[in-house]
């Protein structure tokens, strides 16, 4: 299994990668839901969250993450990828 | 000379014509066969195109038996685990359907905070310990008690961890790593075992306690984490001691099935994404663009889900769909969309949890809903069917809603 980690300044922006990632690909990584919202594939991504500091009280590191498994290597999000 | 050779199989006259109160099983039909006609071999309703008995694991796809593959689709790029009918807790590989005799089980993205190896411990990595000192934290073999529990096809070291404070006069704490993260309802789970009363809780948020368990038994809660940092803590009383495992704490509002992890910041368990290859042409080829009908059977042991939890989703975008759902006030409902909008039918709430018996029927002028067979809602309004290009199961087209709960049974035919 291919495994990448998207890390961004918003969801938004890791929603933007995605987005620029999947264009002309058979399935796509992000799906319109029912409130017409974009959401990632969740049977291969993880939904994006908050990256935290390693505190002991942790808080936002301002930063978004994103972890992805496909079963083939994908180019695009191995240039984005941590 | 006649050329033609009669079947020494095939009675002269052909097979007798039945009467109505022995309708022939080998069309379709329950019941005993009727005196010289042959056993039953088909398990599902006569005029049903596609059939999943998840629950004894076989399929039909147009008329005949079909192999799983042949009429399911699974997509998860991570494991799995389900369990059985007996609790035997069951791993599944990556794009593998978590199917036991429970019955499918397309559960929605959930991700275990935990820090430590929560299965097959080697050492002690993220979980510590804290009040009396006498107080002992090891990794121990624990196989025996694993097994009985049904354990051991996940817990294949038969390592658990041991906590034991016999020695201790006051109590003592063990914490495992991995905060909540925010504030949201989470749940935390885990299996354990104990000498007497222990107690489980999430920092200073709650929890619960019990008293002594001989064997493994999974204890869980759902509390507000008081804050982001908040993370599980087990108290055992002086003199007690405890065996744990499967430790999980994820956020929301029940236990989903034990999540393995890997001591990294969190194991994601991803979403199930179940689909019918070949949808299309089926649907085509049985009418059910005319209106179809269908069975499910379900356990709805689990009721008034913060979200709602989708049976199945037919059609071919979000606002051209079919969908039959269980609803967050615990009503069934079937909402019929094209090109946005659409009726809806809705039964009354359901009064009793366990296993359920839905039938429906999705036609214009003559829609209905039917609980335990019963008629639970029905309406006569117009509408024209939405394109149905794909089926999705347990979940809706946009992965979410996932049914997070067993489905035993489905079947779609064309209606009458």
């Amino acid at each position: 299994m291919q495994h990448y980690e998207l890390r961004a300044e918003s969801r938004a922006a890791i929603i933007a990668m995605l987005g620029a990632a999947q264009t002309g690909k058979a399935r796509p990584f992000l799906v319109q839901d029912e409130t017409g919202d974009t959401q990632v594939d969740a049977s291969r991504i993880r939904y994006p969250y908050e990256e935290m500091t390693e505190d002991e009280e942790p808080a936002p590191t301002g930063f978004w993450l994103c972890e992805i498994w496909l079963e083939e290597p994908d180019a695009e999000l191995a240039a984005m990828a941590l | 000379m006649s050329h033609i050779q009669r079947s020494p199989a095939f009675p002269p006259g052909g097979y007798p014509s039945w009467p109505l109160s022995q309708p022939p099983c080998w069309r379709g039909f329950a019941g005993a066969p009727a005196p010289g006609l042959p056993a039953a071999t088909a398990w599902w309703r006569p005029g049903d195109i596609l059939a999943f008995d998840f629950a004894n694991g076989r399929y039909m796809r147009d008329g005949e038996t079909a192999s799983l593959g042949a009429v399911l689709s699974a997509s998860r790029t991570s494991p799995a685990t389900w369990f059985t009918d007996a609790g035997i807790l069951q791993p599944f590989d990556a794009n593998v359907a978590a199917i036991t005799d429970r019955g499918l089980y397309a559960g929605g993205q959930r991700v275990n905070k935990c820090r430590n190896f929560n299965a097959n411990p080697t050492d002690l990595t993220g979980v510590s310990k804290a009040g009396d000192a006498a107080a002992m934290l090891t990794v121990v073999d624990d196989s025996a008690e694993l097994a009985a529990a049904g354990l051991d096809g996940i817990c294949t070291s038969g390592m658990a961890f041991k906590f034991d404070n016999s020695a201790g006069t006051s109590t003592s704490w063990l914490y495992i790593a991995g905060n909540s993260g925010n504030t949201n309802p989470h749940t935390m789970s885990v299996y354990m075992r104990s000498t007497g009363s222990a107690r489980m809780v999430l920092s200073s948020s709650g929890g619960t306690g019990w008293m002594s368990s001989a064997s493994y038994t999974r204890r869980s809660a759902t509390v507000t984490p008081a804050n982001s940092s908040q993370q599980i803590v087990i108290e055992v009383a002086a003199g007690k001691v405890v065996w744990f495992i499967l430790n999980q704490l994820e956020e929301g509002s029940f236990a989903s099935p034990p999540i393995v992890t890997d001591g990294g910041t969190g194991t994601t368990r991803l979403a199930d994404a179940v689909t019918v290859p070949g949808f299309a042409a089926l649907a085509a080829s049985g009418s059910l663009q005319d209106g179809f009908a269908g069975k499910a059977i379900l356990d709805v042991t689990r009721l008034t889900d913060p979200a709602s939890r989708c049976i199945f989703d037919l059609g071919v975008a979000t606002g051209d769909r079919v969908r039959l759902d269980i609803l967050t006030d615990n009503r069934i409902e079937l909402a019929i969309a094209n090109g946005g909008s659409g009726p809806a039918l809705q039964t009354a709430a359901l009064a009793a949890t366990g296993e359920v018996e839905i039938e429906w029927q999705v036609k214009s002028g003559a829609s209905f809903i039917r609980i335990g067979g019963t008629t639970a809602a029905e309406n006569s309004d117009s509408f024209t069917m939405p394109e149905l290009a794909d089926a999705h199961l347990g979940q809706s087209r946009s992965g979410a809603s996932a049914l997070n709960g067993p489905l035993g049974y489905l079947s779609l035919r064309r209606a009458v």
